[in-house]
């Protein structure tokens, strides 16, 4: 229909304008005409026009809608871009334009031929309608260039507002970055002294913040090691395991070209990291190992010297990294610089310290290396004895004062001459002779008595003390002291005299004491004597008057003689000229000897004495000593008791005698005990006790026991009840007790 | 009669003794030193010694040991008789061959029973 229409549209023009003498078919023209000139064909194809151009009319109605749509959308704030839209345009344009033209030509062909047709009416509306089509289609074709430049300002308007916004959201994105870029910086900074003593700690932390800041798969601080051989991993994060490792190692020597970029920048971007020069030489395994896309290394400088990196690995693949980000990058490098500084300074700083303490101990160390110093060359200068330092050529090096003052030599006359030139005489030349060469063979020489001889001649006699030692090269060196024995001989002479006079003193107390013991007993034996004889009645009958006043002088005599003997037994002991005479014996015996002893008082005072002692109990002590001990303490019991009688038990108890003397006496008071042992203290009694007592006899036993036997005596005593008084020795009396006893024999030989 | 020397340098104790002995029937010597009394006994042994310890020129002791010393003098009773001494002297005068030790003061009741258990023990040997 569109063809026959062209056909029809065409073939007026044609056929009308076509030349004289140019013929075409006729035929052809012919049935064209036949075809075209049917009116209601004509009516058929102009409404098929009028759908075609109405159909066109519409979707190109659809479009501006859509436009519409578009532009309210885009001039909602916030909202999403649209998609430009592209018009399907050029088409409809070129159909309409050709449209316009065919109703144009066909208007003008009718206009000119209307004469010619049959029904010019028809021919008129035709034309008329003609006329309209083409207006339409100018309106058509105006509309939609309209909407042509339409569309074009709106999607012109639709990218400028979509890059704005993505603009815009960069900067947002920019901006969250920054903040919390700075935010990890400032925290990191504020740590970076607190962990000044330990940098690794302070690592940690930084590639921490730094991973989660970035977010970066994994970030590493490496350090270079002091020979710049090995790259050491101080502290690295993960940021998938959330995990903190380190000790790595890589050789520099195999990475020279990642070495070689590092060098030259502060921060590397690497945003391709497969396909970049520095990192090509972890191409190989290393990246797709770790899938690792993107780097971002920030170097670490000190003194203008590569100390490490700080390695950002993005797991994954192509990263663009920011222009803040890289800055970030190269402010923790700063960071960490600052941390492995401070942590250096700090070492410095201590080991400085260390350095300043040791310092100071070896200033006290030659500080009293010079006080000894000093004080050995005050020893040296003072001392009262003579110091030689001699070669082992003998020839003297130094001497001090003393040696100076002794010799009468000067020391610098003395200085450079040998031992023997300056003291050696025909007596002495051997003995010297022999001493130096002890010395010379290592032996030490001590307290050899020499008689050298002087510079004015005379001869002294030394002690001579000599070794040979080391000095402070090694060198031997030979010291000789000598010490003046003329002082010392003077000084033992004395010392022998005062050791003599007071023994001379000591003999004389002694001997006083041992005269006194017999001058006294002398004339009372010879009393006590002549009084026994004559009140026996050997010289004849006495009157009851004589006998009772002669037995009382007779008392008297006694009692002075027990007095002077226990006096004179005190006063050895305390002066510790009463020794010991130690024996062997049976202690049955010699308590039957007490018994003996006091048979008589036991007698008179119808009193018993019973003995409780184990056989061949033997003891090792002074005999007679104990006997006097127990002798009194037996007749003391005796004496103060009136009836009953006293119980003698011997035991042992852990090699100790203990003899308890258990009488029925009168008992002693509370008060009275602490006075027992005191000398001349009497027990204030009802009694009257006939037999005076010298007021001595506990106080010597106890002296006895305590002084000489090693022993003790204890008393328990209940006043009217009696009491029981214990004497505990040893045994066996130690060696260190018993000693050699002094005999009036020895001491009164004249 | 049997007759005792006594050796004794104080006249009164001297008195005592020669009393004692002469009541009891002994017949007495006496000499006041030691050296005297080492003379008497070796040259008229007695019957028996009374020796007192404590003697002007040479002790008791030293007069023992130079009477048993000589053959004369090996077999006569010595009994010495000193004041209250101190231990071990009386093991001293044993040792050196002294019969028996009496302690003065002596007592008069007892010290002539004293002598006679000394002579009849030595006696017996």
């Amino acid at each position: 229909m569109l063809l026959s229409f062209f056909a029809y549209a065409t073939s007026v023009p044609i056929y009308s304008f076509t030349p004289k003498g140019h013929v075409y078919s006729p035929i052809q023209l012919h049935s064209l005409w036949v075809i075209t000139h049917k009116i209601e064909i004509s009516v058929f194809v102009f409404v098929f026009i009028v759908f075609i151009l109405a159909s066109t009319y519409l979707s190109h109605h659809r479009f501006k809608k859509r436009v519409f749509a578009n532009f309210v959308q885009l001039m909602q704030p916030g909202a999403e871009p649209p998609l430009p839209i592209q018009l399907p345009t050029g088409k409809i344009i070129v159909i309409s334009f050709l449209l316009v033209i065919g109703c144009i030509v066909g208007f003008i062909l009718l206009i000119t031929t209307y004469q010619s047709y049959d029904n010019q009416l028809l021919v008129q509306a035709m034309a008329l309608a003609l006329f309209g089509l083409t207006m339409i289609g100018c309106f058509f074709i105006g509309g939609i260039t309209r909407s042509k430049q339409l569309e074009k300002l709106i999607n012109r308007l639709q990218i400028e507002s979509r890059s704005n916004m993505l603009a815009q959201q960069k900067l947002l994105e920019a901006d969250r970055r920054l903040q919390s870029q700075n935010a990890c910086l400032s925290r990191l900074a504020s740590i970076q002294l607190k962990y000044a003593a330990s940098p690794k700690d302070f690592f940690e932390q930084l590639v921490m913040e730094s991973a989660i800041a970035l977010d970066v798969g994994r970030v590493g601080i490496w350090v270079l090691s002091e020979n710049k051989q090995l790259l050491n991993c101080e502290a690295s994060y993960n940021l998938a395991t959330k995990q903190i490792s380190s000790g790595q190692e890589l050789q520099t020597e195999h990475l020279p070209q990642y070495f070689s970029a590092l060098s030259q920048a502060r921060v590397i971007a690497i945003n391709d990291a497969m396909n970049h020069p520095a990192t090509v030489e972890f191409a190989k395994d290393y990246l797709p190992s770790q899938h690792i896309g993107a780097m971002l290394d920030a170097t670490i400088w000190h003194n203008d010297e590569m100390t490490g990196v700080l390695c950002h690995e993005h797991i994954g693949g192509y990263r663009e990294w920011t222009m803040d980000e890289q800055s970030f990058v190269g402010s923790l490098a700063d960071l960490t610089r600052l941390a492995l500084e401070t942590h250096r300074l700090q070492m410095v700083q201590s080991d400085l310290q260390h350095k300043q303490t040791q310092l100071n101990k070896v200033q006290k160390h030659i500080d009293s290396i010079e006080r000894n110093a000093k004080l050995f060359r005050f020893l040296v200068e003072r001392a009262p004895v003579t110091i030689l330092y001699m070669n082992t050529a003998n020839e003297i090096m130094e001497m001090n004062p003393e040696a100076e003052q002794l010799s009468g030599y000067s020391r610098e006359y003395a200085i450079g001459r040998t031992y023997q030139e300056l003291f050696a005489t025909e007596q002495n030349e051997k003995q010297l002779q022999s001493i130096s060469e002890d010395v010379m063979h290592g032996r030490k020489v001590q307290g050899q008595e020499v008689a050298i001889r002087c510079a004015d001649g005379s001869i002294v006699e030394l002690s001579v003390s000599r070794s040979m030692e080391l000095d402070d090269e090694g060198n031997p060196v030979i010291i000789s002291i000598g010490q003046d024995m003329s002082k010392q001989k003077a000084l033992e002479a004395s010392l022998i005299k005062a050791r003599e006079a007071a023994e001379s003193a000591d003999r004389i107390k002694s001997m006083f004491v041992a005269s006194m013991s017999h001058e006294l007993r002398t004339p009372l034996n010879s009393i006590i004597g002549f009084l026994g004889v004559v009140l026996q009645g050997m010289s004849g009958e006495l009157n009851v008057k004589q006998k009772d006043q002669l037995g009382r002088a007779y008392n008297s005599s006694k009692h002075l003689l027990s007095l002077i003997t226990d006096v004179i037994d005190i006063s050895k002991i305390e002066a510790g000229f009463l020794q010991v005479h130690v024996e062997k014996f049976d202690l049955a015996a010699l308590l039957v000897e007490v018994q003996h002893a006091t048979q008589h008082l036991v007698q008179e005072k119808k009193l018993y004495l019973s003995l409780d002692c184990p056989a061949n109990l033997n003891l090792e002590t002074d005999r007679k000593r104990l006997y006097q001990v127990i002798l009194n303490v037996v007749s003391n019991a005796l004496k103060y008791s009136e009836d009953g009688g006293v119980k003698l038990h011997a035991s042992i108890k852990a090699k100790q005698l203990e003899i308890k003397v258990q009488d029925t006496g009168i008992g002693i008071g509370e008060a009275d005990l602490a006075k027992l042992f005191k000398p001349f203290e009497r027990i204030e009694s009802h009694l009257k006790i006939k037999t005076l007592g010298t007021g001595l006899g506990l106080y010597l036993t106890r002296k006895i026991l305590a002084q000489l036997l090693g022993g003790k005596i204890s008393v328990t005593s209940k006043l009217a009840e009696g009491s029981t008084f214990t004497i505990s020795i040893p045994t066996k009396m130690p060696t260190a007790v018993a000693q050699s006893h002094a005999s009036i024999l020895e001491d009164a030989a004249p | 009669m049997t007759t005792a020397l006594i050796i004794e340098d104080n006249e009164n104790n001297l008195e005592l003794i020669r009393f004692i002995l002469e009541q009891s029937g002994y017949k007495t010597r006496f000499v006041m030193t030691g050296l005297e009394g080492v003379q008497q006994t070796l040259s008229i042994p007695p019957d028996f010694v009374i020796l007192d310890i404590q003697l002007p020129d040479i002790n008791g002791l030293e007069v023992l040991k130079r009477i048993r010393a000589h053959p004369v003098g090996k077999d006569i009773p010595i009994i010495a008789m000193t004041s209250y001494a101190m231990s071990g002297d009386r093991e001293k005068l044993l040792a050196a061959g002294c019969t028996a030790y009496i302690e003065k003061p002596i007592d008069p009741s007892l010290v002539i029973g004293q002598i006679e258990e000394a002579l009849s023990k030595e006696r017996k040997k």
